[in-house]
């Protein structure tokens, strides 16, 4: 019996000390150097739990091939095969979804004679398996299907369009359903350069503007004043070149402009950074992020260098720094759906990502300088913000309500659940609820949304008393006026 | 006449009320510290209690201190350059007169103010045009009174009372300077002493 207890006790001391060990190493895990957060209505950077996590890293060993060297791009199709464009070896590499290779690109035939790649840079793949390579050293674009047989070339256009002293240097490629091919290009600001299904040049598109700011209208008078000479030295005042395309299924093309560098120093705050340019090149989306927030996004940017962007199938916008490693990731309003990301030699940290991409809910960042890509999938709350973002997004608020109280449960910071909350409560016409959410949530103008209807709710609830009020108290001004003039009347009097 | 009843009185007939003030020495420095701490209340007042339907503010960030610091500075400043001012230019007025006038005169002002934070809670955003109206109206209501209570307490007619005003606010504007001025230099000289403190401090060592 002693013996029992004894042995009772000792078990006790390990399931102490497992617990204790359990613990301590649950500190490393949960304070890694990676915080996620999001930022408030205030500009606030808070902290939040990650919504990513990193499932997986692969290099080209252990994809099967030697290693990489300086890969630039990555496409990942509907299927889940990944085009890995290896810019260092000139190559491209077709795995499967499990990183099983297909097929290998180096060079391929165009009339008879064998044309390797040189230094591309960027890779896109349409719905057709088509293959676009932004072929930079050899100045050309080409359309290569998975066989490697070569289909188009797309060389520097021979238009009055283009400024032929300038080289082309395609960098970034995409293609929408009718063949068009939308090119970004070293050099050029005029914007994105497009061809059409017959490799014609045709002009450019959704360039960034040059907006009138003081700097630009105080170089306008100096201009008038100076001498040729002087004029040629004071440089000219270009828009922003711009960094990186992504396109939607439905031809929505999303481009990317840093606002980093230097030489745009003066038009960080004028240009806009993410895009989603409709068929004519306009802007269409609507920024609803609040002020503030907006505000502190726009200071982060100037810390950061953004490579790449990616939109996935469920609306979310994707962007990639190479300057803190930072993944950013935004719904389809624009509202900043987590931060995360840094540099770093461990697991899951980068060095020099170049390319994201997304695959049902993963994440894969190519990185240039640690020569491998890595995966991120949703965590558990990762998985419960998506359902709620992507169900409230659809509109349908009342199944929204669901999601975000799990949201809420594991994450108190997170306002955009509150509104989301709200919005499912002024949809079933509790305004009352719903003010109380929008108020934490502070947004204003929801509140006066659900103030508004509330009001109305109320007068017409106690029209009768209003009404009766309001007569109530024309009488009394009445009598109060009636009272004093026959006050003062008598006062006269005496 | 009460002396509580002016600041109201004052409210609606200025003319009047501020010659009365002076015939029947209705200044009351003890009312104007109570108008004082009604215009700094406001600031607090306005965060906290308007509307969330046309602002949500950042009850985080009042700070009742320098709130507190900031008004009384503001007016203070402005009572001293207009006292000096008027002095030069044989006004009749002393430092606390226009202190308690000054005070006096913002009672609409506050009075509106918080009659809109009030109104904040009823109306809707589409609605808060009339606010900004009503507070730009009790902002002139204010200025009208401060210029007929210069006129009346230093017996100024209404062109050298603008004339006198206008002067008062670059006095501001130098009293500002100065006081920048004294602070930098303040900065400077107990620098100097620590560092010549520290100095033999280590020397000593």
């Amino acid at each position: 019996m002693e013996e029992l207890s004894l042995r009772h006790n000792i078990f006790k001391k390990y399931v102490l000390i497992v617990l204790l060990a359990i613990i301590s190493l649950q500190i490393p895990i949960f304070a890694a150097p990676s915080q996620s957060y999001t930022y408030d209505s205030y500009g606030k950077s808070v902290a939040s739990p990650p919504v990513y996590e990193v499932s997986d890293v692969v290099n080209g060993i252990n994809i099967g091939c030697d290693s990489l060297k300086k890969p630039n791009d990555m496409f990942v199709d509907k299927n889940g095969s990944i085009y890995i464009l290896d810019t260092g070896n000139n190559r491209v590499i077709i795995t499967k979804n499990n990183f099983k290779i297909e097929k290998i690109i180096s060079s391929f035939n165009i009339d008879g004679k064998e044309s390797p790649l040189n230094e591309p840079k960027g890779i896109y793949v349409d719905s057709k398996a088509n293959i676009y390579v932004a072929d930079t050293g050899n100045n050309r674009v080409v359309l290569i299907d998975k066989e490697g047989n070569i289909k188009k070339q797309l060389l520097k256009p021979n238009s009055s369009a283009y400024d032929q002293e300038k080289d082309f240097l395609p960098v970034k490629v995409v293609a929408d359903r009718s063949d068009n091919t939308y090119i970004i290009s070293t050099g050029i600001n005029e914007g994105i350069m497009v061809f059409d299904s017959e490799a014609k040049f045709q002009g450019f598109y959704g360039s960034n503007k040059v907006v009138q700011t003081t700097e630009v209208l105080t170089d306008f008078f100096w201009k008038q004043i100076m001498s040729k000479e002087q004029k040629e030295q004071l440089g000219r005042q270009v828009p922003p070149e711009l960094r990186a395309l992504d396109i939607s299924e439905d031809d929505f093309i999303f481009s990317l402009t840093n606002m980093n560098l230097s030489v745009w120093a003066d038009y960080k705050d004028e240009a806009d950074k993410i895009r989603k340019l409709n068929p004519k090149g306009k802007d269409i989306l609507v920024n609803k992020m609040p002020e503030y927030a907006q505000a502190a996004f726009e200071k982060d940017s100037k810390n950061l260098n953004y490579a790449d962007t990616n939109y996935d199938e469920n609306g979310f916008v994707n962007i990639i720094d190479n300057l803190k490693g930072r993944i950013l990731q935004f719904d389809s309003d624009m509202n900043l759906v987590i931060a995360f990301g840094t540099l770093g030699d461990y697991k899951g940290a980068f060095k020099n990502p170049s390319a994201i991409e997304s695959y049902k809910e993963q994440l894969y960042v190519l990185d240039s300088s640690k020569c491998n890509i890595t995966i991120f999938k949703l965590t558990d709350f990762g998985e419960k913000v998506h359902t709620a973002i992507i169900v409230y997004s659809e509109g349908n608020y009342n199944a929204a309500i669901t999601p975000w109280n799990e949201v809420l449960k594991l994450n108190t910071n997170y306002e955009a659940d509150y509104i989301g909350i709200g919005n499912a409560y002024l949809s079933q016409q509790e305004y009352l609820k719903a003010m109380e959410y929008f108020k934490i949530g502070r947004d204003s103008k929801k509140y006066n949304d659900a103030f508004k209807l509330y009001r109305i709710s109320v007068i017409r609830k106690y029209f009768a008393f209003f009404v009766l009020g309001i007569l109530i108290f024309a009488l009394f001004i009445v009598w109060i006026v009636k009272r004093k003039k026959t006050l003062t009347a008598n006062k006269d009097r005496m | 006449m009460k002396k509580y009843k002016y600041p109201f009185y004052i409210m609606f007939h200025p003319l009047n009320g501020f010659e009365e003030m002076k015939y029947r020495n209705g200044y009351s420095v003890f009312i104007s510290v109570v108008i004082f701490i009604f215009a700094v209340m406001l600031e607090i007042v306005n965060k906290q209690f308007t509307g969330n339907q046309i602002a949500i503010y950042d009850v985080d960030k009042v700070d009742l201190l320098i709130t507190l610091i900031l008004r009384f500075a503001v007016i203070f400043i402005w009572a001293i350059s207009n006292w000096s001012f008027c002095v030069l230019m044989d006004g009749k007025g002393t430092f606390s007169k226009i202190w308690v006038i000054s005070n006096y005169s913002l009672v609409p002002y506050i009075v509106i103010n918080y009659i809109c934070i009030i109104l904040s809670n009823v109306l809707i955003r589409e609605e808060s045009v009339f606010l900004s109206w009503l507070i730009m109206l009790g902002i002139l209501w204010s200025v009208v009174l401060i210029i007929t209570g210069i006129m009346a307490i230093h017996e100024f007619t209404f062109s050298r009372t603008i004339y006198t005003i206008i002067l008062t606010l670059l006095g501001m504007l130098i009293i500002l300077f100065v006081i920048f001025l004294i602070f930098s230099l303040f900065q400077q000289v107990t620098s100097t002493i620590i560092t010549i403190f520290n100095e033999i401090a280590f020397r000593l060592r």
